[in-house]
């Protein structure tokens, strides 16, 4: 037994190496389609997901705008809107039913095409792989279908802005009945219905990938990268992989339902005595906060999602052009456990006003403001790696503060929006709006700008252009700003969020002004965004070549080769033997020891406790 | 500066989880089930829940007992609750049993044995989702009333008195009446409500334990009358349910349906591996390991309908 | 060459002791206050406190003890498992073959999981066929249930021979759904008031 064993697997073994070695030779001639396009690669896919969220970040970025001119010239004939939206505008005055759908899609696509599918698509695909030292995810082929799953709902959310009655307009939170009803509203048609037919498509892509990575970074790592030498971006990954998996198929069930109640008339999120056009209709017994229920279980660990890569990869720069160890490692790493734990039991703040069981607002009070200790804890710490460094401003720093600032901003005002109480006034006006833009819009697409510049000599081999990601940090921030910061204001004097129009009252007609000033400020902040797109495409061609490790950083994506190979290391895969945040160690020449140098080569700079 | 530290270097100290290992000790092919499987667990959590919430807020939800009592060939009289469940859900553990040995045939590469054992699989999963079949259709075909004067058996949720509408929402075991002081109006026998006035053809009477429904004269509506017909019968589909709480039935064909297409989709990968493995096709892997992960998979879905068992068949 | 942990003064014996048990402690007046409480559903409390305070508990105690929080050793296991990349067939045949070296023939064992799988379920109807008050009965499917899956789970589904370290990965997340059970009956006795009255 034993010795038939031991000849099996060494005749395996080498079987299996022939196959590698003959991949490797046959990737040199590719054709176009396979390379790019069909690709196996994490790196080309990687790639192929950003393309897709720059493409929808956009689309949904040109949403905003038109929702802004609207409610800064309420009333003005637009003649290019009309001509662009049709008859969703006619005389160039976008129709209230329109707006609706705007806000919806916009929402949509910002949150789960442009900062999930995007975010962790294009830098768990790209980072993970390269930075715990593998060759690939632990299924390519998952991971490729992954990605085609994410295009074709991206694909399917698109289509739906041309049929007949417009895109669904029920919110991003589609509640019912609007979403449940396919007559209700005109987009509760089979504008809602291609919604969830590409929702479904996005979580069986999220399935897809989360289980990928998370046993990818569980199986994979090189010899030496154990789980306290994980850079903090991988961390996040890791934390945030598993939120997925475990939130996303909540709402699938509830998506299900949904669509029984739509085409099948059942009344799961439907309740008795709904009349539309007059009609009573027959549908009973349903509960409407039931769907909000299953919608926020995911809904809030959605938000971090969305939320937690942006704060890895924060940490990280903030840590390479600080030139300063990240302070508090561990802590930074409890607190993203306690966070990604804690999301799962918080949701139902978003319902305090929902009609719901209110002794569950004083429980959810609670919860919610436990989330402030880990938030407060990755706070504190970035501010003190940053405290006396030598801070190098490339753009990606300029965005990793950027985005402490946006954080610190928002995130106050989350503690306000967390009790049951204040939230009786505050709920479902602007100042919320001017919440969740800042502390999760706002801030997650920070990381994600700050994700590009840093990594972009990885994806393309080349640099990007400093001076133009410098104009477009400074114009960026300043128009956010602008934007969000009086929307506090308007949402304290009580004006409603997903409104079409202020001019009926004149408590919300006195805000006119300001509803300009902040259409104008971001008009300003979408024309900034051609800088980006700009300076992305540009370099991707014409940059200066990139050199191996531009930043002077320590984790290992930087000791691959300039120019891309599958399977990332030509040789051996480096061992690791530090953790990633050597920087400026007393004793060392240098201000950086990457992580796969060994404590036998830096004699004068290791201290006791080291390995 | 500590030199010396430096020069005696020593490993540092590992463990399974300092990389270059793998800390479960598992292929991450098999891991990726698990994390799949993970993942589907709590969709299908997701609709039991919603299950529970609905239920635990509606009065009028009907006891399983009542609805799930036939048997195949037994007539409609036969009242035997969880016995044909119990059947279903045995043969869904005899087909989990066969895949398990399947598997550990697989692990002994004995390709024959694991083909043999896969069938045996595949054929107590069809038979489960005949048996499905059969209840589905059951149910949607309904039960046959044979009385004119019904005997209602007052159930503890019998007198349950809604505030807008002084109703009593009386079980019947064969449907749901809803009673006031002196009509009895059968709610959506087939679908619509019948008319108060059509309520006023009938008396009611009540003691501690029964409700009787007494015709008044022979002047009945005709919805009435084809309710009462002998052998009239209706049953449940996806929006109404005549033993109360239309949700139930929705629910019930959801979970059910969703489970089915588990099981379905199981069927599937099982018939396309026993393909392979008696093709040979994993022989040159040196391993079965893909008839362990559709035996994982399989076992989920005999894991899941425990779980539907539970909720849908025996909680009241 | 040991890793040298940061020279910690050490906590004296009875502060440690105190908190130790003031935790536990705290936890079971906070529970009993809140149960005792007028109109408050109180297993949604309870599963608040146990959910909150047990973490609580156990960041505490290892603080105290001066013990990193969480240690991913687990050590006294030769690395057979080593990870290298491409090798994934040859790890597998190695471990099946292990594992059938090690592990007599379990159809045995899958025969008696398969009887009490029966059995369990035999016992389920003749408790659905009894005159048990509701409540009895949900405890005792719940209880049950719990049995069959652990079996399904732990032997069919091999999770019993699978390392600690991967069981606790998958049972964990099942708390979550427990609170999501909490919290929607809560929600929903207090929709059947509403139905009611
Ligand atoms: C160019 C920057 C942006 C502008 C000018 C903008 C503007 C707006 C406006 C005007 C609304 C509608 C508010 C209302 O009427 O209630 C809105 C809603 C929303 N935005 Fe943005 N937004 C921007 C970026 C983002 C980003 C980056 C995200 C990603 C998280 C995002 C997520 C949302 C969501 C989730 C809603 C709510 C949609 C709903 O009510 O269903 N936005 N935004
Ligand atoms: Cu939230």
């Amino acid at each position: 037994m034993e010795t038939s064993t031991q000849t099996q697997s060494t005749a395996v073994h080498s079987h299996t190496n022939d196959v590698h070695i003959h991949e490797h030779e046959h990737h040199h001639h590719q054709s176009f389609i396979s390379k790019y396009i069909f690709s196996l690669d994490h790196k080309t896919i990687g790639k192929q997901y950003l393309i897709t969220a720059i493409f929808m970040a956009i689309v949904g970025m040109s949403l905003s705008l038109l929702m802004r001119a609207q409610l800064g010239w309420p009333g003005e004939q637009f003649s290019f809107i009309g001509k662009l939206l049709g008859k969703f505008a006619e005389g160039g005055i976008i129709k209230p039913e329109y707006y609706y759908a705007l806000v919806t899609l916009h929402g949509t696509i910002m949150v789960f095409f442009v900062l999930t599918g995007g975010l962790s698509g294009t830098f768990f695909n790209l980072l993970i792989p390269l930075q715990i030292g593998t060759r690939d995810m632990a299924s390519p082929l998952l991971n490729a279908l992954s990605y085609w799953f994410f295009f074709a709902s991206s694909c399917v959310m698109l289509s739906s802005f041309f049929v007949m009655a417009g895109p669904a307009s029920g919110g991003w939170t589609i509640y019912p009945p609007l979403s449940a009803l396919p007559e209700a509203t005109p987009g509760s048609g089979t504008g809602m219905t291609l919604w969830l037919v590409s929702m479904s498509l996005f979580i069986a892509s999220g399935l897809m990938g989360g289980i990928n990575y998370i046993s990818t970074v569980i199986n994979m790592r090189t010899k030496g990268m154990s789980l306290w030498k994980m850079p903090l971006t991988v961390w996040s990954f890791f934390i945030t992989a598993i939120l997925g998996v475990l939130s996303f198929p909540v709402l699938f069930s509830g998506a299900i339902m949904l669509v029984f109640d739509r085409s099948f008339g059942t009344s799961f999120f439907l309740p008795d005595g709904l009349v539309v056009a007059d009609k009573l209709l027959n549908h009973s017994g349903g509960s409407p906060i039931l769907w909000q229920h299953l919608f926020w279980f995911l809904g809030h660990p959605e938000v971090y999602i969305v939320l937690l890569p942006a704060m890895g990869m924060v940490s990280e720069i903030l840590s390479v052009n600080a030139r300063k160890p990240i302070f508090g490692y561990k802590a930074m790493v409890y607190a993203i456990m306690a966070i990604g734990f804690l999301s799962f039991i918080v949701w139902a703040h978003h319902m305090f006003q929902s009609g719901m069981n209110p002794f569950l607002g004083s429980v959810f009070v609670f919860t919610t403001l436990l989330i402030a200790i880990p938030s407060a804890v990755k706070t504190f710490n970035w501010l003190t790696t940053l405290y006396r460094s030598n801070i190098i401003f490339t753009p990606a720093m300029l965005y990793a503060l950027g985005f402490v600032s946006l954080f610190i901003t928002g995130g106050i005002t989350g503690i306000f929006l967390g009790n049951a109480a204040v939230d009786i006034q505050l709920h479902d006006t602007y100042f919320v709006v001017a919440h969740f833009h800042l502390v999760m819009g706002a801030a997650s697409f920070f990381g994600l700008f700050a994700g590009v510049y840093h990594w972009f000599p990885k994806m393309f081999s080349k640099m990007m252009n400093n001076t133009l990601g410098k104009w477009h940090f400074w114009l960026t921030i300043i128009s956010l700003y602008c934007v969000f910061f009086p929307m506090h204001y308007m949402g304290m004097a009580g004006v409603p969020r997903r409104y079409y129009a202020f001019t009926e009252y004149e408590w919300t007609s006195m805000f006119t002004d300001l509803n300009r000033f902040i259409s104008i400020w971001a008009l300003i902040g979408g024309a900034a965004q051609v800088l980006l797109i700009f300076n992305f495409f540009w370099s991707m061609f014409k940059g200066k070549p990139a050199t191996a490790n531009p930043w002077k950083a320590n984790t290992l994506e930087w000791t691959t080769p300039i120019k891309p190979v599958h399977g990332n290391w030509p040789g051996e895969i480096p061992e690791v033997h530090r953790w990633p945040y050597d920087y400026s160690k007393p004793g060392h020449e240098e201000d950086y020891i990457p992580q796969h140098i060994p404590y036998s080569e830096t004699g004068s700079s290791n201290r006791k406790g080291d390995y | 500066m500590d030199t010396t530290l430096s020069t005696s270097h020593a490993p540092a100290k590992t463990s399974v989880w300092s990389g270059g290992v793998r800390p479960f000790n598992i292929s991450y092919g098999k891991m990726m089930m698990w994390f799949f499987i993970l993942s589907d667990f709590f969709t299908f959590m997701g609709f039991l829940f919603a299950y529970t919430a609905l239920k635990s807020s509606h009065p009028d939800w009907p006891n399983p007992d009542y609805v799930f009592k036939g048997f195949p060939l037994m007539g409609h009289h036969f009242n035997a609750p969880l016995l044909f469940v119990g059947t279903m859900t045995f043969i869904l553990i005899v087909s989990s049993f066969t895949m398990v040995i399947a598997v550990d045939a697989g692990h002994r590469r004995d390709y024959k044995k694991t083909v043999k054992y896969m069938i045996l699989t595949i054929l107590g999963g069809a038979v489960f989702l005949s048996c499905q079949a059969w209840e589905w259709s059951h149910l949607i075909h309904g039960v046959k009333l044979s009385d004119t004067t019904v005997k209602m058996i007052k159930d503890t949720n019998g007198n349950m008195l809604r505030k807008e509408v002084p109703y009593a929402m009386v079980k019947l075991t064969d449907g749901i009446i809803t009673v006031t002081p002196h009509t009895a109006i059968l709610v959506k026998p087939l679908g619509e409500k019948i008319t108060e006035e059509a309520g006023k053809a009938f008396t009611v009477s009540t003691n501690a334990t029964d409700i009787t429904l007494t015709p008044i004269g022979n002047n009945k509506p005709s919805a009435w009358m084809e309710f009462f017909n002998e052998g009239m019968t209706f049953g449940s589909t996806l929006t109404h349910n005549p033993f109360g709480q239309p949700l139930f039935s929705s629910l019930f064909f959801l979970v059910t349906g969703f489970h089915g297409f588990h099981v379905f989709s199981g069927l599937v990968i099982l018939v396309i591996i026993a393909f392979n493995v008696y093709n040979k096709r994993y022989e040159s892997r040196g391993h079965y390991e893909m008839v362990e992960k559709a035996g994982l998979y399989w076992h989920f879905v005999d894991l899941v309908w425990v779980f539907v068992f539970t909720f849908f068949y025996l909680l009241k | 060459m040991e890793t040298q942990t940061l020279a910690h003064k050490p906590i004296p014996v009875y502060v440690k002791s105190i908190f130790s048990a003031l935790i536990p402690v705290l936890t079971l007046v906070l529970i009993t206050v809140t149960l005792s409480a007028k109109n408050v559903p109180g297993g949604t409390i309870a599963a608040l406190w146990i959910y909150l305070l047990i973490p609580a508990y156990y960041v505490v105690s290892r603080l105290l003890s001066g013990k990193q929080l969480l240690t991913f050793s687990h050590s006294n296991e030769s690395h057979s498992h080593e990870y290298v990349p491409g090798d994934e067939d040859r790890y597998i045949v190695q471990s099946i073959n292990h594992h059938l070296e090690h592990h007599e023939s379990p159809v045995k064992k899958f025969v008696k999981v398969f009887w009490i799988l029966l059995v369990v379920t035999l016992i389920e109807v003749g408790i659905a066929y009894s005159s048990l008050s509701k409540m009895t009965m949900a405890v005792l499917f719940m209880f049950f249930t719990i049995v069959k899956a652990i079996y399904i789970a732990g032997t069919f589904m091999h999770l019993k021979d699978e390392t600690k370290q991967f069981i606790w990965t998958l049972v964990l997340p099942v708390f979550f759904l427990i609170w999501f059970i909490f919290i929607l009956l809560t929600e929903s006795g207090y929709l059947l008031g509403h139905r009611l009255f």
